[in-house]
């Protein structure tokens, strides 16, 4: 195991579809200075910076840390991007963990970001995609989540069905109420989802994400920082990364082999071994309803097949056993490059105690996932209020 | 918090558009190129075998993704195979074969263990069904592509 | 086995992104004042004192603050340049043309724009914005069309 590490202070914008008053520089600074506001560190404090974002044809800026580095203050000095399809916000954190835990740097500041409203993010999505394969047919993220959840809903039928995909998005609509950053704050019903357009069956447009301007950030520093900075930090307790091949036998987007060994991983680190009793809080990056339900079990917070009875039972709702996005979820908010930073910070959050409206009672490990591309990419981190 | 000289009369300029406007040349790759060859001028769908493993797959390439084994034993796969998964598309979105609605598809073909993405024709959504059988349409006019197959029919 | 035969060794493709991005407001001063008034705006930090062109919220030095624009030049030094001598995709200028930075006077930094292919533009030299027409400025950085030589060389500027 590495030396301690924890979060001491995140920050974050109020995600909205376009932020038309600031360019990508100044909303980055925006959430990097909020982060160092809440440690109470100032820019030069900060040993180093990890930057992450969505590709560059989303914004149309190449290089954009180059862009970015200045506006968070601490230039000259050690910057590093990381790009890892939609889980990049969490891998920044878990970059800055690296970083951090490897004895070089005591303080340093992760931040994550995106400005959809500045392109087109049809180009981005589909560009994602082999142009000599199946670029053509999809039709970027829902399509793929479309194929994840019908081989999902056929394989448990009848025990779970659309319904409880609905369900998901229920739940953190009513939860992006608490969360002062979330972009849509609106309640809706099961009827509602229902209802709505279809994309790309069974998705319907209430199922999916919106898209959103944002940045997040992360101060992440060493054990000596953090007593002395922090009363309760929130401790890197685990920390899994995998990233498999969509190519390969047996691809089962609907159980992901690279979620299970990111979260094997993050587990053993974290000495955990029953994850539904020993975590209080879940954050899990479901652009899509019914992937808030694969990814539970895939994580083993409920079995194979019981997603439904998961989001029916209420166990997953604020004040239920095992609470999951209690900020809102990516249905709430999605800054695709911050939005796997975003379930960090709220798990981070959780076990600080910072939540505000949406805090859960003794939470003491809260647990945040991703996925991205192709379905390849996973990451779990785990926090946690002790060493 | 800015305490601009802002020039008197005409506003800011609040955003600058532009376009970024990339021509590209993929290169196949000899796989590839076997590949797409095979497909335009036999009309024959090519798989690749992992000498250990014993995996197809798909699309073909120089190592196995499971086992990492050079493979270049090419292997005739059947134009004709399951459904494993579907989506019913309604979003426009660049680049699409066909006008919204249509059936998105992974199709496992036989003699194949990796999916083969294509569209199904000839059916109504709400009759699709995991696992039934599809059969590839073919394009009279080939060029070496995906669209070298037109959609998968039921069988 | 044999390589590909030339007509299937490729796919030809092209992408066309439109882009709408947003300035802020310290970016959107400087592009207007180009636009309406035919002058050149730095920043001026709040906590250093760097004055830089062209102007961004925040202090590339220091990180803190910029609290104030100011005008500067319009005339500048020549601090590098670059001759381009063939035309290429994009080009900002008709070749053959130089790149040049130019640090307006009153300025910390330069500002990267293009000057035409004459011998006065070297290391040291005095230039001097030329400014399209003002109904063909549309708050752009090329609403300045290039820099010229202004004479002889900077005089301590």
């Amino acid at each position: 195991m590495t030396r301690p590490v924890a979060v001491i202070g995140t920050g974050q914008t109020k995600y909205v579809s376009r932020r038309d008053d600031k360019n990508v520089p100044e909303i980055v600074r925006e959430a990097g200075l909020r982060a160092l506001a809440d440690a109470g560190l100032k820019p030069s404090d900060v040993d180093a910076v990890v930057i992450g974002s969505a590709p560059e044809i989303f914004e149309g800026v190449n290089y954009p840390e180059d862009w970015i580095a200045p506006a968070l203050g601490m230039c000259p000095g050690p910057v590093m991007r990381v790009h890892t399809g939609g889980t990049v916000g969490a891998a920044t954190g878990i970059a800055g963990f690296y970083h951090v835990a490897s004895g070089i740097y005591d303080t340093v500041l992760a931040v994550a970001y995106q400005k959809l409203s500045d392109g087109v993010p049809q180009y981005g999505l589909s560009a994602c995609y082999d142009p000599l394969w199946d670029r053509d047919f999809a039709c970027g993220a829902p399509a793929l989540v479309g194929l994840q959840s019908r081989q999902y809903l056929d394989r448990h039928a009848p025990a779970v069905t659309e319904e409880h995909g609905a369900m998901v998005a229920v739940k953190n609509r009513r939860n992006a109420l608490l969360n002062p950053y979330a972009q849509i704050r609106k309640e809706i019903t099961v009827a509602d989802v229902m209802s709505s357009p279809p994309v790309a069956e069974p998705l319907k447009l209430l199922d999916c994400c919106p898209t959103s301007d944002g940045a997040a950030a992360m101060v992440i520093v060493s054990e000596q920082t953090a007593r002395k900075k922090c009363p309760r930090p929130a401790w890197f307790a685990g920390v899994g990364t995998c990233s498999e091949s969509p190519y390969v036998p047996h691809v089962d987007m609907a159980y992901p082999e690279s979620c299970v060994r990111a979260a094997q991983q993050a587990y053993q680190m974290a000495w955990i071994y029953e994850p539904a009793k020993e975590l209080d809080v879940a954050e899990v990056y479901e652009a899509f309803s019914f992937q808030e339900l694969i990814w539970c079990e895939a994580l083993g917070l409920c079995g194979p097949g019981e997603g439904g009875k998961l989001i029916e039972s209420g166990r997953s709702e604020l004040d239920g056993a095992l609470p999951v996005n209690t900020s809102g979820g990516v249905l709430s908010s999605n800054p695709i490059g911050a939005s796997a930073m975003i379930r960090q910070i709220e798990a981070a959050m959780q076990v600080m105690g910072r939540a505000g409206e949406h805090q859960v009672d003794g939470v003491h490990r809260a647990l945040a996932h991703s996925w991205g591309g192709a379905i390849q990419f996973s990451t779990v981190t785990i926090f946690s209020d002790e060493i | 918090m800015l305490e601009a000289v802002t020039p008197p009369g005409g506003d800011i300029v609040k955003s600058v558009t532009g376009t970024l406007d990339v021509k590209y040349r993929f290169s196949y790759g000899e796989q590839y190129d076997r590949f797409f060859r095979e497909m335009r001028d036999n009309k024959r769908i090519m798989g690749i075998a992992c000498p250990k493993c014993g995996a197809v797959l798909l699309p073909p390439r120089p190592y196995c993704g499971f086992c990492y084994t050079p493979v270049d034993e090419w292997v005739e796969l059947s134009d004709e195979g399951a459904l494993l998964t579907y989506t019913v598309v309604h979003l426009p979105f660049i680049g699409q074969p066909t006008e919204p609605p249509y059936i998105y598809a992974f199709i496992m073909l036989d003699g194949a263990d990796v999916q083969f993405p294509h569209i199904l024709g000839e059916i109504e959504a709400a009759d699709v069904r995991t696992g039934m059988r599809v059969k590839a349409v073919w394009a009279e006019e080939r060029k070496g592509t995906l669209h070298d197959i037109k959609y998968f029919r039921p069988v | 086995m044999a390589l590909q035969p030339p007509e299937l060794t490729y796919m030809e493709s092209e992408s066309r992104c439109d882009y709408n991005w947003t300035t802020g407001e310290v970016v959107g001063t400087f592009l207007a004042a180009l636009r309406d008034h035919g002058t050149i705006l730095a920043g001026v930090c709040e906590s250093c004192g760097q004055v830089a062109v062209p102007p961004t919220s925040y202090c590339e030095s220091c990180g803190s603050e910029v609290s104030e624009l100011r005008e500067v030049g319009p005339r500048g030094v020549v601090m590098s340049w670059a001759r381009v001598a063939d035309g290429f995709g994009g080009a900002p200028a008709e070749a053959p043309f130089r790149y040049v930075l130019v640090r307006p006077a009153g300025a910390d930094t330069e500002l990267l724009h293009v000057a035409p292919d004459d011998d006065g533009i070297r290391i040291g030299a005095a230039v001097r914005p030329e400014f399209r027409p003002r109904e063909q400025r549309g708050g752009a950085i090329t609403d300045i069309k290039w820099f010229v030589p202004d004479g002889a060389e900077s005089e301590g500027l």
